[in-house]
């Protein structure tokens, strides 16, 4: 091949990384990345099996003593909890009875569906993972959590595999309030693993220990969500509250997670907000 | 066919390598990529042009599992391949002391790239950690090295073997 043909085809190819840097912004998935995801992540979740697997026979060796014991007392804990489980069953009816007096509508968290983890990402500055979800198809922008709380949101799907940008990630924002006093902020990841709950004026209360969870404004993430508890508060010259948030989950022990798949708005106001593809929004009426 | 085939089979281990070692600990892949180790080492072997679409494969590659900007990698290390595989031919390379410096040099080559780009198309970036990238590109240029050695010598015993078959074949007549 000849030296000009060589040059051509550099330039070529690194004309189109160019373009394909400059047409996605960072957390969108172009249809290339989502291709190339597809076929990556069977061989994320293959080699997530044997490690799996070795780590699970090594630990069955180390561990052969002990699972008698946990065994024991898993089953203790299986009948103690079948007997809140019969005491929760009541205040479950109790609370129907109590919902329909008052008319109130339920919060419903949505539907969902479990996922693995096959892949985290190693960047220190950028926080996603890989996840698969055999029963389900995961979508862009549906939320992701394990049992403690908030995890981030679908950035990239592809069949069953989806790339999650983590909370803790610098450029995810999440509307979160204060649980005790219902006072409404961002969070946000500074890349490093923690969490901070920005726009929060200085003259509020918030003490350390406060509970923080999902807003439910930014129109991804349903309300109630567990995100932390306040870590640290400092105000410093600032007009707001720089606050420290201990995030709920985990990010060092992560193994099963959920997907959200309901959307937050009902169909009638999500077609009348004109976010269903080809619906219009409605013109008011006698309005100027 | 057989080629692909083999790079295609390269790829997949690396991938799966990256995922077992992220498995046993999540700051080993820090400082050390195997897609990168593969994209040297054909770099090494290869042709320029072909150096650079191998790159560009695993540049791709390189950035489907991470959370950068896509493409990213895939600039990076299509300009690292090409750029080592034209010093390589130009050069007389007798000592793998040599394969190490240029295989270190196409791996700073390749993440300066990265950090350079990232810094400065995009707004919100943030210069990489410099211990990480250190050791990153010197278990690379050190693990492509080794590659590059452990091949030459499998090729070369093969070659002898066929040699021997070949003698005692006459022998035999």
């Amino acid at each position: 091949m000849s030296e000009r043909f060589n040059r051509i085809l550099l330039v070529l190819l690194l004309l189109g990384h160019l373009y394909l840097l400059s047409r996605q912004p960072a957390t969108d998935g172009s249809r290339l990345e989502s291709s190339s995801l597809r076929l990556i992540g069977p061989i994320s979740r293959v080699a997530d099996g044997a490690l799996a697997a070795v780590q699970g026979v090594a630990a069955s060796f180390r561990m052969a003593d002990s699972l008698r014991a946990e065994n024991l007392r898993l089953r203790q804990e299986l009948e103690r909890l079948r007997l809140r489980q019969v005491y929760w069953r009541q205040a479950e009816d109790e609370l129907a009875l109590l919902r329909r007096a008052a008319a109130a509508a339920p919060r419903e968290l949505g539907e969902s569906f479990p996922a693995t983890i096959v892949y985290i990402d190693p960047s220190p500055t950028i926080r996603t993972l890989v996840i698969h979800a055999p029963q389900g198809r995961p979508q862009h922008n549906q939320p992701v959590l394990t049992a403690k709380g908030l995890l981030g949101r679908v950035i990239t799907s592809a069949g069953a595999y989806a790339k999650v940008l983590l909370i803790t990630d610098r450029s995810a924002a999440v509307s979160a309030q204060i649980e005790r006093t219902r006072r409404q902020g961002l969070i946000g990841g500074d890349g490093e693993g923690g969490l901070w709950l920005r726009h929060v004026p200085a003259q509020f209360d918030v003490v350390a220990g406060d509970m923080i969870e999902t807003a439910g404004l930014d129109g991804i993430f349903p309300p109630g969500l567990p995100i932390g508890t306040v870590r640290e508060i400092s105000v410093e010259e600032s007009i707001f509250h720089k606050i420290e948030v201990a995030p709920a989950v985990d990010f060092g022990t992560l193994d099963q997670v959920y997907v959200l798949t309901k959307p937050l708005l009902s169909e009638g106001l999500r077609r009348e907000l004109a976010l269903v593809p080809g619906s219009t929004p409605p013109t008011p009426e006698g309005g100027a | 066919m057989f080629r692909f085939l083999r790079f295609a089979a390269a790829v997949g281990i690396a991938i799966g390598l990256q995922i077992f070692v992220a498995g046993i600990h999540p700051i080993l892949p820090r400082g050390l990529d195997f897609v990168l180790v593969v994209a040297l080492y054909y770099a090494f072997r290869c042709r320029p042009a072909t150096s650079a679409l191998l790159g560009s494969v695993l540049g791709l590659v390189q950035d489907s599992l991470s959370g950068g900007h896509f493409g990213l990698n895939g600039f990076a290390t299509t300009f690292g391949a090409y750029t080592t595989s034209r010093i390589q031919e130009r050069m007389v390379i007798h000592q793998n002391s040599q394969v190490l410096l240029l295989l270190l040099l196409a791996a700073t080559l390749q993440q300066t790239l990265v950090a350079g780009l990232q810094f400065l198309l995009f707004r919100d970036a943030e210069l990489p950690n410099a211990l990480t990238t250190v050791t990153l590109m010197a278990t690379s240029s050190l693990a492509g090295t080794a590659l590059y050695v452990a091949s030459q010598r499998f090729h070369s015993w093969h070659e002898r073997r066929q040699v021997l078959g070949r003698q005692r074949i006459r022998l035999e007549d």
